[in-house]
């Protein structure tokens, strides 16, 4: 088993798209058994990528998602045709200081970032093509008991 | 998104959330809790059935925390599932917004 399996969904950028998009991909982690966090940072940056074409990325837009697991690990891939935009090398944000100096939003990056092992942008496919690695642990293609 | 609003005897408002707080979950939501946040001074919400919170869903709880606290009152959040737990966490939300284990621990929190 050392074949990757690979999907793929093309969808215009909406809200409701985008949720079809994250129902697609809880689909895709029960039927491939994955654990449990790694669905859920898949999760986080979908929502966290689409997030920011939704917000900032004008009207029209289309995006393509692509997942690509191995034995030790799942690659998600997510392009769009928005403005170039590289999460990869954008500002991290995450809280310090005080409620009240606080302001709402923009941790979203820092959630790509920690809770995905690698990331990396190019100019490639649609647009902007970013590609977020999880390692798998040995659970998720190998049920074998003990090490 | 479920949102359940509930007024106890001891002064505290307990918004029981239940679902995803993802995009489409925080448009569900907003504008309730937008109310609650704006008319109540001793706020706890319940996130012990949401299975899913991303930035917007932290940014909604944010903007709740910062309208009580405006206010003189304040918010706090109850047992996050594990994941949201490390969401919140990682993202630094729990050094602005307490969260607390069990119902009595939040409720002294906010009183």
């Amino acid at each position: 088993m050392t074949e990757a399996e690979r999907w793929r969904r093309d969808f215009p950028v909406t809200v409701a798209e985008t949720v079809a998009t994250a129902r697609w991909l809880d689909t895709i982690a029960v039927e491939q058994a994955l654990p449990g966090e790694t669905a859920y940072a898949m999760q986080i940056c979908l929502e966290e990528l689409l997030g920011n074409v939704l917000r900032h990325g004008g009207d029209d837009r289309r995006a393509s998602v692509s997942v690509e697991i191995d034995p030790n690990r799942l690659a998600m891939t997510v392009e769009d045709d928005a403005r170039p935009f590289d999460v990869a090398s954008a500002p991290v944000k995450h809280v310090h200081g005080s409620l009240e100096d606080l302001e709402p939003g923009g941790l979203g990056i820092g959630l790509v970032h920690d809770f995905s092992d690698r990331i990396e942008y190019s100019r490639a496919g649609l647009g902007n093509r970013v590609t977020v690695t999880f390692t798998l642990g040995k659970s998720a293609s190998e049920t074998a008991p003990g090490r | 998104m479920k949102i359940d609003i509930r007024d106890g005897d001891d002064g505290v408002t307990h918004v029981v959330l239940d679902g995803r707080l993802d995009i489409e979950g925080v448009n569900a939501i907003d504008m309730k809790m937008n109310v609650v946040a704006g008319s109540k001074n001793k706020v706890v919400v319940d996130l012990a059935g949401v299975d899913f919170m991303g930035s917007l869903g932290m940014r909604t709880l944010v903007v709740a925390a910062k309208t009580v606290a405006n206010k003189g009152g304040k918010l706090v959040l109850l047992q996050p599932q594990p994941n949201v737990d490390r969401a919140l966490r990682t993202s630094g939300i729990d050094t602005v917004i307490p969260i607390a284990a069990d119902s009595v621990s939040a409720a002294a929190l906010v009183s």
